[in-house]
């Protein structure tokens, strides 16, 4: 009997309690592992534990606290990059409220986004809506960003895929320096990860919302139906790919 | 292999494993391996499956490790990290925790063969049990089973202790209810 027994006095429900608990505790309690099966769990422990080994295996052993600063550091590399070594031409013309309200939102989604995906499981469960309610926030929220009126037209850069030749081509390119930031953000995400329900999906949104950020500080064009294609579409992309990889086959 | 009681606690162990000592993990292993796997047992479709939890869990220890603090518990870690497997098991079957899974038949001991009317008793309280609510089952299997105090549990399922003494509660009358029907 646990200390905590003691609250409920000397009641008739405790008894009551007391006395069903019993019988049931006697009737369940007859699941145990016989001793042969506790050998072969402990050989198969060892070979998992034996197997251990190399980056991956180092990464998420790391503290929790350190795999979230390095996955924060790579999303910071990538607007790091993206910002100064190819810093959009109409950054003096570009409102600075839609700028500041954009980045702010694509870094909130990343914070919460990596909480989730990182989260160990030695802590308690999160309600089981969270997970997907986040992952839906973040991309519902981005396409509304990108759905409002074009946020200026007064540099010539941003009129380039207005039109639907050029929409598709320039698209394209932002789709593939999307992936270039995306997808090894995704693979250190997987590598910090210690296994889980859905991380992989997590994950790969995050690392969407980080190539968004990089493409936000890099790309010029401000048409929303290029913001749709070649923006969101990163991270749609990679949810899509992380999906079907999850059909495929789950790797533990 | 360890053959004899470790006197360290689960924590001085687990601290020992973190600087190095890989027969702390053993210890531990061989301290928690069948209380694991009961609570595992009890909520999976399988014996093989409750082992898999089992390895599973333990090996979630090992990747955890260094997140382990000297002052905290080890074996809420150990049953929080159990608990959240059998969740995302159940999730991946694609079924509600607490309507789990059809158990295979029992295979009785030939040394204390149950009558058929224990049997049928064992199995009416199991599919009791698997009629609760989730979050009450939880409560109930640890804090009954597994004499876990509130306290612990608490900390198991994220919850404050009060509303774990009321999920016990409620989880009690809800199974005393189910048992007493027809």
């Amino acid at each position: 009997m646990t200390s905590s027994d003691s609250s409920g006095g000397g009641s008739e429900r405790s008894k009551d309690e007391r006395a069903l608990r019993e019988e049931v505790t006697r009737l369940v309690s007859q699941d145990a592992m016989p001793a042969a099966d506790l050998g072969r769990l402990r050989a198969a422990l060892t070979q998992e534990l034996a197997a251990e080994r190399g980056p991956r295996a180092f990464l998420r052993a790391r503290p929790t606290g350190l795999r979230v600063l390095i996955a924060c550091s790579a999303v910071l590399g990538v607007a790091a990059v993206s910002g100064f070594a190819g810093l959009r031409p109409d950054h003096g013309v570009y409102p600075p409220g839609r700028m500041a309200a954009i980045v702010l939102f694509i870094a909130g989604a990343v914070a919460v986004e990596l909480a989730i995906s990182l989260r160990p499981l030695q802590l308690p469960a999160l309600p089981r809506w969270l997970p997907t309610a986040a992952m839906a926030v973040a991309l519902a929220g981005l396409f509304v960003l990108y759905a409002l009126p074009a946020a200026h037209l007064s540099h010539p850069a941003s009129l380039h895929a207005s039109a639907p030749p050029m929409l598709l081509a320039r698209a394209v390119q932002c789709l593939a320096i999307g992936l270039g930031f995306g997808v090894p953000v995704h693979a250190l995400l997987r590598a910090l990860d210690r296994g889980g329900a859905d991380r992989a999906l997590i994950a790969a949104v995050c690392a969407g919302l980080a190539a968004n950020l990089g493409l936000q500080l890099h790309c010029p064009i401000t048409a929303p139906a290029h913001m749709l294609l070649g923006h969101l579409g990163v991270a749609l992309l990679l949810l899509a790919a992380a999906a079907s990889y999850r059909r495929i086959g789950r790797p533990r | 292999m360890v053959e004899s009681p470790d006197p360290r606690s689960d924590e001085q162990l687990m601290a020992a494993y973190v600087d190095g000592d890989a027969a702390a993990f053993e210890v531990l292993f061989a301290r928690y391996a069948d209380v694991l796997y009961r609570l595992a047992r009890r909520r999976v479709g399988s014996d093989d499956d409750a082992r898999d939890l089992v390895q599973q869990t333990m090996l979630h220890l090992h990747r955890a490790r260094h997140d382990f603090r000297r002052d905290s518990r080890l074996r809420p870690w150990l049953f929080t990290i159990a608990m959240n497997l059998v969740r995302e098991y159940h999730r991946r079957r694609g079924r509600r925790p607490e309507h789990s899974v059809e158990r295979e038949p029992e295979v009785p001991d030939p040394a204390d063969q149950p009558d058929s009317a224990r049997r049928e008793r064992v199995a009416r309280v199991r599919a009791a049990l698997e009629r609760l609510p989730v979050q009450q089952r939880e409560v109930i299997e640890l804090h009954w089973f597994e004499e876990s105090p509130y306290e612990e549990i608490a900390t198991i399922v994220g919850a404050s202790v009060a509303a774990v003494r009321v999920r016990a509660h409620r989880g009690y009358q809800r199974l005393r209810e189910i048992l007493a029907g027809p």
